[in-house]
């Protein structure tokens, strides 16, 4: 019995100063996010289509490691009460999907389910002929807004 | 005792399988006789790829589909008063590269009560609509690489309050009967979406065929009062407008039981059709009346 108490109360002990050791604070990475400033090199207005709240700006840039980054701004909003949006990069301001071809024009960066500021990682930089940013809601097949990149 | 049975039967569907309202349904002056009764059971259907947005715009948009069951029952509680359920049982939404949303809709109760009888009867008829399917109801986009969802519910997630008037007249010798009705819907709002009020009015035809078969048409309205909103999605029907037509038909299959059928196409006109899947909606259904 006794030992058991002496157990529990040093793992007592043993939580309450990890707990304040300022010492032990842990750094999260989060390489989804830019390291460091990021820096745009290309950005744009979206315009609202199809009736949406679509708003805000779509920058494209590096972080201090020369990664690359697509980010909408704090201001950006679009119809997400209905559900997911896709974000694609595209040769012209209209979607053109060709899939026999292997859709060159067009590249898909990822889906945005809230307003606000949202970073995507993209792998490689983004070729200059992609000229804009699309908004794509593929369950209706009809785009929310399109931003170009100058 | 049959008559207690009865009730509760009715108020137990009513109440546990919930429904949405069917804008098709028929408004007339006349209530339903003391203890008579009349339900429905139909099925519906329509799918469309023509979406006119909050502006009135057309867009070609993957094409929305939706089935429905629904119950629709009458009952003349008093000889003034009748209660009506209107209650789909069942309903699915879905765009062709999606699963679907499936879900019982928003429950309609109504109380009809006649105002006037004889020649022109005149009905008003008070009709609370309450949120009980699931006001978010999210559909799965099976061709995307990412996870992408879409927001289809079966019910609106608001509560809402029909207010109408209904006359008729039926032309005595001649098999042959014309309604008319008006009505305003109170919106109140989902989660910060405030609605905006609704009316819709319309004209109802009928005539007999040797006493088995009824056909009728209608013609409606359905407008949006107020300014019209900027946004808003089209499975809650904020800013939606249009004009509506149908045939029908009902054929005594015995003396209590009948097969009905409709189609309902919308149009342009006095309301432009906007926040709307335009196409024709069919429905097969089977009645049972008690006079």
């Amino acid at each position: 019995m006794k030992k058991l108490m002496f157990l529990s109360i040093s793992i007592l002990f043993l939580f309450a100063f990890t707990a304040c050791n300022d010492d032990d604070t842990e750094v999260i990475v989060d390489s989804s996010l830019p390291q460091g400033t990021f820096t745009s090199a290309k950005s744009g207005t979206f315009a609202a289509q199809n009736d949406t709240p679509t708003a805000g700006m779509a920058q494209l840039g590096t972080d201090s490691e020369g990664v690359n980054f697509l980010r909408f701004t704090p201001t950006f909003t679009t119809a997400l009460a209905t559900g997911t949006v896709t974000v694609y990069f595209s040769k012209s301001a209209t979607l053109m999907f060709n899939p026999g071809n292997g859709n060159p024009n067009i590249r898909i960066v990822g889906t945005v389910t809230q307003n606000g500021e949202r970073f995507f990682k993209l792998n490689t930089a983004v070729p200059a002929d992609f000229t804009h940013v699309i908004l794509w809601c593929a369950s209706a097949g009809i785009p929310f807004g399109n931003a170009p990149l100058n | 005792m049959k008559k207690a049975s009865f009730l509760i039967l009715l108020f137990l569907v009513v109440f546990f399988l919930e429904g949405i309202f069917n804008n098709a349904q028929a408004q007339s002056g006349w209530v339903r006789d003391k203890k008579s009764a009349y339900l429905q059971l139909s099925y519906s259907y329509f799918a469309s790829d023509n979406f006119y947005n909050l502006s009135g715009n057309k867009l070609t948009t993957n094409t929305f589909s939706q089935h429905s069951i629904h119950f629709y029952g009458e009952y003349g509680l008093l000889d003034r008063l009748t209660i009506i359920a209107s209650v789909p049982l069942f309903r699915a939404n879905q765009f062709k590269n999606t699963d679907s949303a499936i879900g019982v809709g928003d429950l309609m109760l109504q109380l009809k009560y006649a105002l006037l009888k004889g020649k022109f009867p005149l009905a008003i008829i008070i009709a609370p609509e309450f949120p009980t399917a699931k006001a978010d109801n999210f559909a799965t986009n099976k061709e995307s690489i990412f996870v992408d969802r879409i927001n289809l519910p079966t019910g609106d997630g608001e509560f809402n309050l029909w207010t109408m008037l209904a006359v008729s007249h039926s032309f005595g010798d001649v098999p042959l009967y014309i309604s008319a009705h008006a009505g305003y819907n109170f919106r109140t709002k989902y989660q910060e979406e405030e609605f905006n009020d609704q009316v819709r009015y319309g004209l109802e035809l009928g005539y007999t065929i040797a006493q088995k078969l009824t056909l009728n048409t209608h013609l409606n309205g359905f407008a949006t009062v107020g300014n019209q909103p900027l946004t808003g999605d089209f499975i809650r029907s904020n800013g939606t407008s249009y004009n509506s037509y149908s045939i029908g038909a009902f054929y005594k299959l015995t003396e209590k039981l009948r097969l009905t059928g409709q189609v309902q196409g919308y149009f342009d006109g006095l309301n432009e059709r906007k926040n709307l899947y335009s196409a024709p909606v069919f429905t097969l259904g089977l009645a049972w009346e008690k006079k």
